[in-house]
C-alpha cells in the first residue's frame, strides 16, 4: 500500500485577489507553481501586479493580470463574468485583498471602519458571490479565505481589522455548509505575524516586543502561509471544509 | 413536448444528475417528486436565465412547482 498525494493543480484556474504585492504575490507565484493559471487581481498598482506576473512567468507559470476593487461589486461582476468567459471556469479562489485603517476607536474615522470592512469582509462577499455560480456550476470548487490572528485575538487599534477578519471567519463557516452539498471546500488561512505579510507594518521595536509570544520565536515567512494555501487548494484537503488553519508559529491556540 | 418543453427537461436533467431523466415528466413536483435541493434550484435557475436569455425573479421561483410550471413561465415570458 501507498499513500501519497499529488499537490499539482494542472488545468485549474485560480484568482488571487490583491496578489500585486505582500502574501498574495507570493500566494499567486507559489498556485502558479503547482500549474494552476492565476488570475493576479490588483485594485491600484499595475506595474507591481505586472511585477508578480513576472515573477509567475519566469518561473515557468501562467496567468495574467485583471484589474478589479473587490469592494465594488459592480467591478468585480464584470471582471468575474469576463475570467469565466475567457477561461470557462475557476476552480480555485484566493480572497486575500485587504487593507488597515488602524486608529484607536475613538479617533477612528468612520470612513476607516466602512474602508476595511468594505474591502476585507465585504470584498470577500463580492468575489464568493460572483463565483460561487460557476463553481456550483462545475459541482467543485476551492475558496481560501486569508484571515489573521488579529481577527481571532483582537488588536488594539485595530477594531475595523480584527472585526472584518473575525467576520470573515464567521463567512467561511457559513459558506462551508451553504455550498458542501456540491463539493466547493470553503476555508480559512490565519496568519499570524509574517515577513512580507502584515507584519512588515510593524516597527523593529513591536515586532520584537511580539515574538517573545510566538512560541517558535520568530515572525512567519510568507512561504508558510503559502504551504497552507496550496496544501487547502490540493486532493490532500479534499475532506476539510470550514476550517481556520493558523499558520502563527503558537502565537494563538 | 413542445422545444420549449425539451429544453426544460434537458436542463432539469443536467442539474438533478442523479435523477434518470425518464423520471423528469411534465408534472413532476421539481422539489418532492425528483429530490431538488437549494442549491439545485439554484443552479436550474441560472442555467434557465442563460439559456433562455431573461431573469427569474424570487417570487417567481416561489410560485413555480412542476416542470411544467417552469415551460408556461418560459412561454409567458418570451410572449411578454
Amino acid at each position: 500500500m501507498q499513500i501519497t498525494f499529488d499537490l499539482n493543480l494542472n488545468g485549474k484556474t485560480a484568482v488571487v485577489t490583491g496578489a500585486s504585492r505582500g502574501l498574495g504575490r507570493h500566494i499567486a507565484v507559489s498556485l502558479a507553481n503547482y500549474g494552476a493559471f492565476v488570475i493576479v487581481n490588483y485594485k491600484g498598482s499595475e506595474s507591481m501586479a505586472k511585477a508578480t506576473l513576472e515573477m509567475i512567468l519566469s518561473s515557468g507559470g501562467q496567468g495574467m493580470i485583471r484589474k478589479f476593487d473587490v469592494a465594488s461589486a459592480q467591478e468585480v461582476e464584470t471582471s468575474i463574468s469576463e475570467i469565466i468567459s475567457e477561461r470557462g471556469s475557476v476552480e480555485i479562489l484566493v480572497n486575500n485583498a485587504g487593507l488597515a485603517r488602524d486608529g484607536l476607536l475613538g479617533r477612528m474615522k468612520i470612513s476607516d471602519w466602512n474602508d476595511v470592512i468594505a474591502t476585507n469582509l465585504t470584498g470577500t462577499f463580492n468575489t464568493c458571490r460572483y463565483l460561487s455560480k460557476s463553481m456550483i456550476r462545475n459541482r467543485s470548487g476551492r475558496i481560501v479565505n486569508i484571515c489573521s490572528v488579529a481577527g481571532e485575538v483582537g488588536n488594539g487599534g485595530q477594531v475595523n481589522y480584527s472585526a472584518s477578519k473575525a467576520g470573515i471567519i464567521g463567512f467561511t463557516k457559513a459558506l462551508a455548509r451553504e455550498l458542501a452539498p456540491r463539493n466547493i471546500l470553503v476555508n480559512c488561512v490565519s496568519p499570524g505575524l509574517i515577513k512580507g505579510g502584515m507584519g512588515d507594518l510593524l516597527t523593529e521595536k513591536q515586532a520584537e516586543a511580539i515574538v517573545q509570544h510566538v512560541p517558535l520565536g520568530r515572525l512567519g515567512d510568507a512561504r508558510d502561509v503559502c504551504a497552507a494555501v496550496v496544501f487547502l487548494c490540493s486532493e490532500m484537503a479534499n475532506y476539510i471544509t470550514g476550517q481556520v488553519i493558523r499558520v502563527n508559529g503558537g502565537l494563538y491556540m | 413536448m413542445d422545444e420549449i418543453e425539451k429544453k426544460v427537461v434537458d436542463l432539469i436533467a443536467e442539474v438533478l444528475v442523479d435523477v434518470n431523466k425518464d423520471n423528469i415528466q411534465l408534472d413532476s413536483k421539481i422539489v418532492e417528486d425528483l429530490g431538488a435541493e437549494s442549491l439545485d434550484i439554484y443552479d436550474m435557475i441560472a442555467l434557465l436565465e442563460d439559456e433562455f436569455g431573461m431573469e427569474i425573479s424570487d417570487e417567481e421561483v416561489e410560485k413555480i412547482q412542476t416542470v411544467q410550471d417552469v415551460a408556461d413561465f418560459i412561454k409567458a415570458q418570451k410572449q411578454a
